[in-house]
C-alpha cells in the first residue's frame, strides 16, 4: 500500500464528495432507509476503493484481488455508489435500484452485479471472510499478498455466531484477515447500552488473540494509518473499531 | 431380484451371514476419491477424533482439511466463505446440528448463494449410535427439503454411499447426504448403477405387480427382504430405491403408482414432510394412488442402538404391505 500524501487524500476527499452525490442523486430516489448509515461510510469505502484494496474493476473475478466482506449490508447503497465510480458497472444502471434483473438490489446480489461474491440479507460475513481467508491459506501458506476486510456494526456482535468466528479467527491467527467494527453505540430499538451489553469488548478481542487497533472511519490519514498497522500484524487478525 | 443391478448375491442370506458394514465408511473412501479427483474438495469436521471423522481423507490431505470444533453455527458460512474462494467444502456436523441448528445459515450459506457445499448428515435417522431420543436427527429431509436447489441423497448402503460422494462432489450446486451411524447390510456391488436423480428397481423388475414399495436408504434392505417373503404368499411387490429424493425421479415413481395403485413408502425421518410426502406430492397430481407411510409419524426417536424402530422393521413391513394388498 502506497503512503497516503496529501494530494492523494484531497483525490480522495473529491471522489468521496462525488460518491455521495451519486447516492443523493440517484438512490435515495427509491430508498429512504438506512441513508445516514450509508452515507457515513463513503469516506471509508473511497478509501478502500481508490487507495488500500488490490482489484480490477475490468476483471471483478481477478483471482489475486483483495476481497471486502461487508456484513453491514444494509450499507450497501453506499458500496453501489462507489463501485460504480469505480467503474464496476456504469453509474446510470444506479437509478434501477431494486428492478428486476438490475445489477444494484436490496441487498448485494452475485447474480446481478459482477464483483459481488456472495449474496446478503442476513448477518455472518465475518464467519464467511474467516471461511475465505482459511482458503487462501490452504492454496498459499501464510502469504500478506491477499487480505480479506470485513466491515460489520457493533450490533452484529449480539449474534453468537460471531463470537465463533472471532474465537476461531484467534485460534488460526488469520493475519490477512480484518475485521473493521463500527461503533456508533446506537440499534433500532434504542441506544446499544440498553440493550444487550458487550462490554468490555477491547479486552474481548484481545482474549481471542486478534490485535485492537481504533480509528476515524471519516479520516482518510488515520484510517489508512491502521490498515497500514493491520497489515503488518504478525500472527493475528487486527480488528480497527471506528467511530 | 434383479439381474442387472447386479445387487448382493447374499441379500436374501440370513440377516448374520450379510456382511454389515457403515455406510459412513463408504462416505469415507468416497470423500477420498472425490478429493483425489478435484483438488479443490476440501472437508470441515466437527471433531475428527470421534465418530464423524473422515479419516482416510484428513490423512490423506491434512492441508484440505479443517477442524472446526463445536463452532456448529459458523461452520456453514465458513464452508460458504471457501466455496467462494473456488473450493468444494464438505462439511460433517453430528446429530440434529444438521440441518437444525444451522437452518439459518444452510439457507444463507448454501442455496441462497447456489455453491457448492455438501452437508454430511452423518448420524441421520433413528439408528444414531449412541445419539438418541433429542439428539436424534429425524426432521432432516423434512427442513431441508424445503430450500430450493438443494440436493438431496440417501445411499442404501457403504457402497451406494462412496459412489454417492464421488457424483456429489461433481454437482455444482449444495447437496445433503444422509446416513445412519451404524453398521448396515451390504445390499450392492461395485457393478450397481448409480446416477443422481435416478430411481433403480431393486426387486421385481419385470412382470405384473400388485404393491409398489419405495424405499429410502438402508431400509431399501428391510423393504427387499419384506418383498422376497411376500413373493411366497403370492403378494408380487416391486421394490424401488429412491436413493436421490431431491431431485426425484418423477418418471420411475409415476411408473410405479400406475402400474400398481398402491404405494407404501419406507423412510427412516419423520413422515410429516419427509419422503413419503415427496412422494406424494407428485403421484398427487399425476398418479393418484392408495398409500401407506411407515416411518417416524409425529414422535421422536426411541433407538437404543440395538433393537429396530418398531415400525421400519421387516415384520411391520410385511404386514403394512398385506394390509394395502387386500384393500
Amino acid at each position: 500500500m502506497n503512503y497516503l500524501h496529501s494530494d492523494k487524500i484531497k483525490e480522495l476527499e473529491v471522489k468521496s464528495d462525488e460518491i455521495r452525490k451519486l447516492m443523493t442523486g440517484n438512490l435515495f430516489a427509491v430508498e429512504q432507509e438506512c441513508t445516514t448509515c450509508s452515507l457515513g461510510v463513503v469516506d471509508f469505502l473511497t478509501l478502500l476503493y481508490f487507495h488500500v484494496l488490490k482489484h480490477d474493476p475490468k476483471d471483478p473475478e481477478w483471482k489475486e484481488r483483495d476481497r471486502l466482506i461487508l456484513s453491514s449490508d444494509h450499507i450497501c447503497l453506499a458500496l453501489y455508489a462507489t463501485m460504480a465510480h469505480a467503474g464496476y458497472f456504469p453509474v446510470e444502471k444506479l437509478k434501477t435500484l431494486r428492478k428486476f434483473g438490475s445489477r444494484p438490489q436490496d441487498y448485494p446480489t452475485r447474480a446481478f452485479l459482477p464483483g459481488i461474491k456472495k449474496n446478503s440479507g442476513l448477518l455472518g460475513s465475518l464467519s464467511q471472510a474467516v471461511g475465505m481467508t482459511i482458503a487462501d491459506r490452504m492454496d498459499h501458506k501464510r502469504s500478506r499478498d491477499k487480505f480479506f476486510y470485513c466491515l460489520l456494526g457493533d450490533k452484529e456482535l449480539q449474534e453468537d455466531q460471531n463470537w465463533e468466528a472471532i474465537s476461531l479467527a484467534g485460534r488460526e491467527q488469520l493475519h490477512n484477515l480484518v475485521a473493521i467494527i463500527g461503533r456508533n453505540n446506537i440499534q433500532t430499538g434504542g441506544l446499544k447500552e440498553n440493550t444487550i451489553p458487550f462490554e468490555p469488548v477491547v479486552d474481548k478481542f484481545e482474549e481471542f488473540n486478534w490485535h485492537v487497533l481504533n480509528a476515524s472511519i471519516n479520516d482518510f490519514d488515520d484510517m489508512d494509518n491502521a490498515i497500514g498497522q493491520a497489515q503488518s500484524v504478525f500472527a493475528k487478525p487486527t480488528v480497527i473499531f471506528v467511530q | 431380484m434383479s439381474k442387472e443391478i447386479y445387487l448382493n448375491p447374499k441379500i436374501f442370506s440370513n440377516t448374520e451371514e450379510t456382511e454389515q458394514l457403515s455406510i459412513h465408511q463408504g462416505f469415507d473412501e468416497g470423500l477420498l476419491i472425490a478429493g483425489d479427483n478435484d483438488e479443490r474438495v476440501v472437508a470441515l469436521c466437527s471433531d475428527p477424533t470421534r465418530s464423524e471423522k473422515v479419516s482416510l481423507f484428513a490423512k490423506e490431505y491434512p492441508g484440505r482439511f479443517f477442524k472446526n470444533d463445536l463452532a456448529e453455527e459458523s461452520m456453514f458460512s465458513v464452508a460458504l466463505g471457501m466455496a467462494t474462494m473456488g473450493k468444494i467444502p464438505f462439511v460433517l456436523l453430528p446429530k440434529l446440528f444438521s440441518p437444525g441448528k444451522n437452518c439459518e445459515q444452510i439457507k444463507a450459506a448454501m442455496y441462497c448463494n447456489n455453491v457448492p457445499v455438501k452437508i454430511i448428515g452423518s448420524h441421520s435417522g433413528v439408528f444414531a449410535g449412541s445419539y438418541k431420543g433429542t439428539l436424534q436427527t429425524i426432521e432432516d429431509i423434512a427442513l431441508i427439503r424445503s430450500m430450493s436447489q438443494m440436493t438431496i441423497l440417501a445411499p442404501c448402503d457403504a457402497i451406494e454411499a462412496q459412489k454417492a460422494t464421488v457424483y456429489a462432489a461433481q454437482i455444482d450446486g449444495p447437496v445433503y447426504i444422509r446416513f445412519p451411524q451404524e453398521e448396515t447390510s451390504i445390499i450392492t456391488t461395485d457393478e450397481t448403477p448409480f446416477e443422481i436423480g435416478k430411481a433403480e428397481v431393486f426387486f421385481r423388475p419385470d412382470g405384473d405387480v400388485d404393491v409398489g414399495v419405495i424405499a429410502s436408504g438402508h431400509l431399501v434392505y428391510n423393504a427387499i427382504r419384506a418383498a422376497k417373503d411376500l413373493d411366497d404368499e403370492g403378494v408380487r411387490v416391486r421394490v424401488l430405491n429412491l436413493s436421490t429424493i431431491k431431485p426425484m425421479d418423477i418418471d420411475a415413481v409415476v411408473k410405479l403408482g400406475t402400474q400398481t395403485g398402491k404405494i407404501v413408502i419406507i423412510e427412516e425421518c419423520q413422515t410429516v414432510g419427509g419422503v413419503g410426502s415427496a412422494v406424494a406430492e407428485v403421484l398427487a397430481q399425476i398418479a393418484p394412488a392408495k398409500m401407506r407411510f411407515i416411518g417416524a409419524c409425529d414422535m421422536s426417536g426411541i433407538s437404543d442402538g440395538r433393537m429396530p424402530h418398531p415400525g421400519i422393521d421387516i415384520e411391520n413391513i410385511k404386514n403394512t404391505i398385506r394390509e394395502l394388498y387386500v384393500q
